[in-house]
């Protein structure tokens, strides 16, 4: 190799190591390089400076949210050798069943996002509850109350001074499509005023809900819930499942 | 949920193992002591955050997917994860041809995000890569600049000449320059850190006094 070679590629390694250089120039480089040891050395000490310019930047944290959708897009990890060696053994077969199953794979797909998309409309509605609730719960001036019924349960957070409150409950039975669960706000002269419609949670001993009202809640006397046509009542009309004084 | 305490001690290709054979906690372990080099990078590459924390999870699942393909003989696996991130940018600058808007962004800049104050890395690991970037902050700014137009931005000597309107020659001899001194710089800690482990050794406390960031 000439010495001037040697020389016009030792002046090129950095920007090798950093991949700066024109297709041109990186191939006189790269042939270079096969050939001669005391390059291939001296480009080591770049790579080493590149490998650490990786590494560089002060380290900044993704938002909490990255990590908890990357927990949540974690498939199954592909394990040695299945997935490679079954094409080589049964070539056309075995691509079809592929096919047949990836079809059948999609299918489960397109049900798991639709029940995902469901849950998740569903979560966001019992954060928003729990929100509340704890919003509610920080008010100094916070009541909870003990909400009776035959085998079912519940408790009233609320506070006298707000338009709305949380409804805790455990052992609502499920409705059927055409029946919802609505709550009341009783006043002192015995009428009623809807506080809003919830459905139990059938995976949960628990149900929980946000009612509102139309003026501050201290104002009622008590609160029931009933059984009513899906859709609601402007006054209750079936069975009452849960009520208190306030 | 904060990983596993039995993992925070194991090395990194022992983790690795695991996570090949779908063990999430290691791998939950590994994102938690890598994140943020992947992230920092991404960023600095990028610009914008939402298109970094999409590397910096691509890289990570691949992690996931691909553990096999990871060999610990032939490099650590932070490079490597950097690598694909860094591979990844490219392909997103190239692609959106979203030609460098930051190229005077200084590094300050970019360093907006929340800190990771436990950044990983031995102690004198993480203060070699400290000392790489102040001296690259050190560099007269021409350097500076077709360093990381060339490393973070994927461009050659010709397209830095163009996009800076500056002679192809000139653009060299500053890449030229600039990463000789990188290098000389590196060298130069390595040898002071073998002769002192301690993490404030003369050079660096120079420094970081010089550029203000103690």
């Amino acid at each position: 190799m000439r010495s001037e070679d040697r020389g016009h590629v030792r002046a090129l390694l950095g920007a090798y190591a950093v991949e700066a250089l024109d297709p041109d120039e990186r191939a006189t480089v790269e042939k270079h390089l096969a050939i001669c040891d005391s390059c291939r050395a001296a480009l080591g000490d770049y790579q080493v400076v590149a490998q650490a310019l990786l590494a560089a930047p002060a380290p900044v944290l993704p938002s909490p949210r990255a990590r908890a959708r990357l927990i949540a897009g974690l498939g199954p990890v592909r394990r040695p050798g299945r997935s490679r060696a079954r094409p080589s053994l049964l070539p056309r077969l075995g691509l079809a069943a592929g096919m047949a199953a990836l079809l059948v794979v999609n299918l489960a797909l397109v049900w798991e996002v639709r029940s995902l998309r469901s849950d998740q409309a569903r979560i966001l509605q019992d954060l928003q509850v729990d929100q509340t609730a704890i919003s509610l719960a920080s008010y100094p001036t916070a009541e909870v109350i003990l909400l009776d019924g035959e085998s079912v349960g519940g408790t009233f957070l609320y506070d006298p001074e707000r338009r709305f409150a949380v409804v805790h409950m455990w052992g609502l039975d499920p409705l059927g499509s055409d029946q919802e669960y609505q709550a009341w706000l009783v006043r002192a002269d015995g009428s009623r005023v809807s506080a809003g419609l919830f459905r139990a949670d059938p995976d949960s001993w628990f149900t929980s809900a946000v009612l509102t009202s139309p003026v501050p809640v201290g104002e009622f006397a008590g609160v029931g819930v009933t059984i009513e046509p899906s859709g609601g009542s402007p006054q209750p009309t079936g069975p009452r499942v849960l009520n208190a004084e306030l | 949920m904060r990983s596993n305490e039995y993992f925070s001690d194991l090395p990194d290709p022992a983790l690795v193992e695991r996570v090949a054979q779908g063990d999430r906690s290691a791998f939950l372990e590994l994102y938690d002591r890598h994140v943020s080099r992947v992230f920092a990078l991404a960023t600095r590459m990028l610009g914008d955050r939402a298109s970094a924390e999409e590397v910096t999870q691509d890289a990570f699942l691949k992690l996931w997917t691909r553990a096999r393909a990871f060999s610990p003989t032939r490099g650590a696996l932070l490079t490597w994860l950097l690598t694909i991130a860094r591979n990844n940018a490219l392909d997103r600058i190239r692609l959106e041809a979203r030609r460098p808007a930051l190229a005077e962004a200084s590094l300050s800049d970019l360093e907006d995000g929340r800190p990771d104050l436990q950044a990983p890395g031995s102690g004198s690991e993480e203060a070699r890569w400290r000392s790489l970037r102040f001296a690259l902050a050190e560099l007269p700014d021409g350097q500076r600049q077709v360093i990381e137009l060339a490393y973070y931005q994927g461009l050659t000597h010709s397209q830095m000449a163009e996009m800076l309107g500056l002679p192809l020659g000139t653009v060299k001899t500053r890449l030229r320059l600039g990463m000789e001194r990188l290098r000389d710089g590196w060298i130069e800690e390595g040898m002071a850190g073998k002769r002192s482990e301690r993490p404030g050794s003369d050079v660096k406390k120079r420094k970081r006094s010089r550029t203000g960031e103690a």
